[in-house]
């Protein structure tokens, strides 16, 4: 009986269970990265070729557009996290934040598309007389922080709710300020969240395409803009190669974020 | 211009559905052998560039494809289908056949990527003759002259290839500024007046109002007349004085307005610098609904756009938009069916090509496509004719639906202020009367002469209703869609930029993308220094404190 039952679920064997997503890995995920490589070093006759990478390292728009992207990238995750820390503490205080009702209104814009919600603001903006014409900076920045806002919001609000609140009286019994207690216990132990709002944030900003073209009216390119605009010129070796720079840079991202994840000792980040 | 809408539909569900069976007139001769199993012929276009029946309108006419379905098997093939896709540019339609050769049986792009796919072998010429076409040869404008001329260097066989064996035309325009005259509170009077020049663009007065194109082809186009304002300006003179004649002033505009070398890119890119802060953004498609909302007064248009967005306009805010076509000069762009080369293709399929390229050049046909896309096709006959009288000429009743062919009276030109508009160049030689006969002479110039209130605005006119001076600049959707000759005579093809298309894109991607302002480098700067100020008093800060620890509790076991 018992050999017979474990035949009939043979199917249903855990390892069985990720084949549907390890085809779609496979399909979806190594296959286009490999691709992508092998545009990134090759020439139109699909002969090994360095061209693209020392056309990437010799070309300054290239370069200027790698620092814009991180320049805009840098302060919409600052602002994410100045605006983001203190919503996040304050909703996860369960007085406040009564049934997660705020939180709920807080993410709820990530459930509209960002297209639309873009081509909303574009308009919002322009009627209060902000647009790419005379900022297109402040626009743009605007426009990403209110799309990843959501994303800081929520890995920092999960990781408030598991705040070690016996450790904050602690810290003020024995003598800390408010100030203090903020700086020396509630920061210290949110880092999980702040490392993961900053990844969720960051990387996402410097190929973001949508936001700064239509915020900035095509004055501000960023380098998802920048490889659109490789591809649609039939450039794809150096395109794939900006591809490839953007891939090395989330890798090296996740490489220090885990890094920094282990040093904590917490595996708070949910996202 | 008011009921533009309403008598567009009634044209198209009153004349339309017998269109099929006349054509058959002009029906081609083809090969005995096919006809037989079915076939499909599969095309790529851009979006938006073809006519669609409108799902709400019971009565329309079909999708134009699906006319073709029925067309082909009137003439006795079974079962023909025809596979429609869209793509957004030339270059994607330039993509799409680098990976794939043998998706596509027929593409429409524009000249200069003809050019492109000549040079790099992927086009099949057709048999593009007044056998295998007899519509496209019968009603084709003096348009298709110029198309017919263009000729691309063909890299593989090195040979010169015309496009007249490779191309049958299909749309074609010009590229012009869209303006609101009265935006912003602005005197309409010297609005229209400033916009004859592109230099207009670069006018502080009209700053943070205007957009331009977000793709490199036209907004270069802006930048080297900007560029070379002194010379188009000197030769459109010498050309006015009667120094030269139309000819020779265009093939020297073309020539001037086609220069791509080094230096001049150079100061292209300069020019257009200058522009970036002075407009309000770049855009390749929402421009033509901002001008209409009100968010800009000024977008720099294809001529097709522009006759949306003054529809649009004039429908939803009763705002009259102008177009204009500068002084100086503009391109003038044409959009063609070529057949990408193909190993798997068969004679049978190359055949049901041409049939559909012939089929869209008849008249009814192309009046369907121009009546939906508001872009001006490439053949006449007298539904397009019928067609432009209805939108255009005062003479037609919208109430009666009859046209007056009186010309008329002085008194009356004079009263309304018409102005008399020979399009001869466009519709000579595809006028019929009613029995079928080609009308030739005094008549046919009757027939293709216009009185309208709405071409030219601000010229003077003579008693007859002949534009003999004033503006020749701008104007409404009307010169927007049928330019005169001697606008036509300031246009010219741009064409591929061939060698130097690298060049331009380096150009165009340094113009792209700018250096950070300098309040965004001071405040990057300090930031950077401030994270590794923290990182720094982090991480030594810690090791000190480490030490300092581990030397105390030395200390403290010494004792």
């Amino acid at each position: 009986m018992k050999s017979n039952k474990g035949s009939r679920f043979q199917l249903f064997k855990r390892k069985n269970l990720c084949i549907p997503y390890g085809i779609f890995l496979v399909l979806f995920i190594i296959v286009p990265i490999l691709i992508i490589v092998f545009y990134a070093f090759t020439d139109d006759n699909g002969v090994l070729s360095f061209s693209a990478l020392t056309g990437f390292f010799t070309n300054p728009s290239k370069l200027n557009v790698l620092i814009t992207s991180v320049f805009i990238a840098l302060q919409t995750t600052l602002l994410c996290l100045l605006i983001g820390y203190p919503l996040a503490y304050f909703l996860a205080d369960k007085k406040v934040n009564k049934n997660a009702v705020f939180i709920t209104l807080f993410i709820a814009p990530m459930w509209i598309n960002f297209v639309l919600r873009t081509g909303a603001t574009r308009d919002l903006l322009t009627w209060m007389g902000i647009n790419g014409g005379n900022a297109p900076y402040f626009a743009t920045l605007i426009g990403m922080v209110q799309n990843y806002l959501p994303f800081v919001i929520l890995p920092l609000y999960t990781t408030m709710l598991k705040l070690d609140k016996s450790q904050l009286e602690a810290a003020a019994d024995l003598g800390a300020n408010p100030v203090q207690v903020f700086f020396k216990s509630v920061v210290p132990q949110s880092i999980p969240g702040i490392v993961s709002a900053c990844t969720m944030t960051f990387m996402p900003t410097m190929s973001s395409y949508v936001i700064s073209d239509t915020l900035s009216e095509g004055k501000i390119t960023l380098f998802g803009n920048y490889i659109y605009l490789d591809f649609a010129n039939n450039l794809w070796h150096d395109g794939s190669f900006m591809a490839l720079i953007m891939l090395v840079i989330i890798g090296i991202s996740m490489f220090v974020t885990r890094n920094s994840g282990k040093e904590e000792k917490e595996g708070g980040a949910a996202w | 211009m008011a009921n533009f809408i309403t008598s567009a539909l009634m044209f198209a569900t009153l004349v339309v559905p017998s269109a099929v069976k006349e054509a058959k007139f002009f029906a081609p001769t083809r090969a005995a052998d096919i006809g037989s199993g079915s076939q499909t012929l599969r095309l790529l276009n851009v979006e938006d560039y073809i006519y669609e029946k409108d799902p709400e309108d019971e009565g329309a006419a079909k999708n134009l494809v699906h006319q073709f379905e029925d067309y082909a098997r009137d003439l006795g093939y079974t079962n023909v289908k025809v596979s429609y896709a869209t793509t957004d540019t030339p270059e994607s339609m330039f993509n799409e056949l680098k990976i794939s050769a043998d998706n596509f049986d027929l593409i429409c792009p524009s000249d200069y990527m003809i050019q492109k796919l000549i040079v790099n072998n992927m086009l099949e010429p057709m048999n593009i003759d007044a056998e295998h076409m007899p519509n496209y040869f019968q009603n084709a404008s003096s348009i298709k002259d110029r198309l017919d001329a263009i000729s691309a260097v063909n890299a593989t066989t090195k040979q010169e290839c015309f496009l007249k064996d490779y191309a049958v035309g299909y749309m074609w325009g010009t590229l012009g500024i869209l303006f609101d005259p009265t935006y912003g509170g602005r005197d309409a009077e010297k609005t229209i007046e400033d916009m004859q020049k592109w230099d207009v663009l670069w006018d502080p007065d009209y700053k943070g109002i205007s957009s331009i194109k977000d793709s490199v082809r036209d907004t270069y186009a802006i930048g080297l007349l900007h560029a070379y304002d002194k010379e188009f300006t000197a030769l459109i003179d010498s050309y006015n004085k009667g120094e030269i004649t139309a000819e020779k002033y265009n093939e020297e505009f073309s020539e001037l307005f086609n220069s791509c070398d080094d230096a001049t890119l150079e100061k292209v890119r300069k020019s257009l610098s200058k522009l970036k802060g002075n407009v309000f953004g770049m855009e390749v498609d929402s421009g033509k609904q901002d001008i209409v909302t009100g968010k800009i007064g000024i977008n720099f248009a294809w001529s097709g756009d522009a006759v949306y967005s003054m529809e649009q306009a004039e429908t939803e805010k009763e705002l009259e938009l102008y177009y204009s076509i500068p002084n100086t000069g503009s391109n003038l762009w044409m959009d063609a069916w070529c057949m990408p080369k193909s190993s798997q293709r068969s004679e049978a399929q190359k055949e049901l090509a041409e049939l559909f390229l012939d089929f869209l050049s008849i008249p009814e046909i192309t009046a369907q496509n121009m009546d939906y896309t508001g872009y001006t096709p490439f053949t006449g006959g007298n539904e397009i004719l019928d067609l432009t009288r209805e939108w255009y000429d005062i003479r037609y009743d919208e109430e009666t639906e009859t046209f007056d062919d009186a010309i008329p009276t002085t008194d009356e030109i004079a009263e309304k202020g018409l102005q008399k508009v020979d399009l001869s160049y466009f519709f000579a030689g595809t006028i019929t009367d009613e029995n079928g006969v080609l009308l030739t002479g005094e008549d046919e110039k009757a027939a293709c002469t216009f009185y309208t209130d709405c071409y030219l605005s601000n010229a003077t006119t003579d008693a007859e209703g002949n534009i003999t001076g004033g503006n020749r600049a701008v104007g409404r959707a009307f010169f927007c869609q049928f330019p005169d000759e001697n606008t036509l005579a300031r246009c010219a093809v741009m064409r591929d930029f061939g060698t130097q298309n690298e060049a331009v894109l380096k150009m165009w991607e340094k113009f792209k993308t700018d250096t950070l302002p300098v309040w965004a480098i001071v405040l990057f700067v300090v930031e950077i220094s401030l994270f590794v100020a923290f990182g720094l008093y982090h991480f030594v800060g810690k090791r000190v404190k480490y030490k300092l620890r581990k030397k105390r509790k030395e200390e403290a076991n010494k004792k």
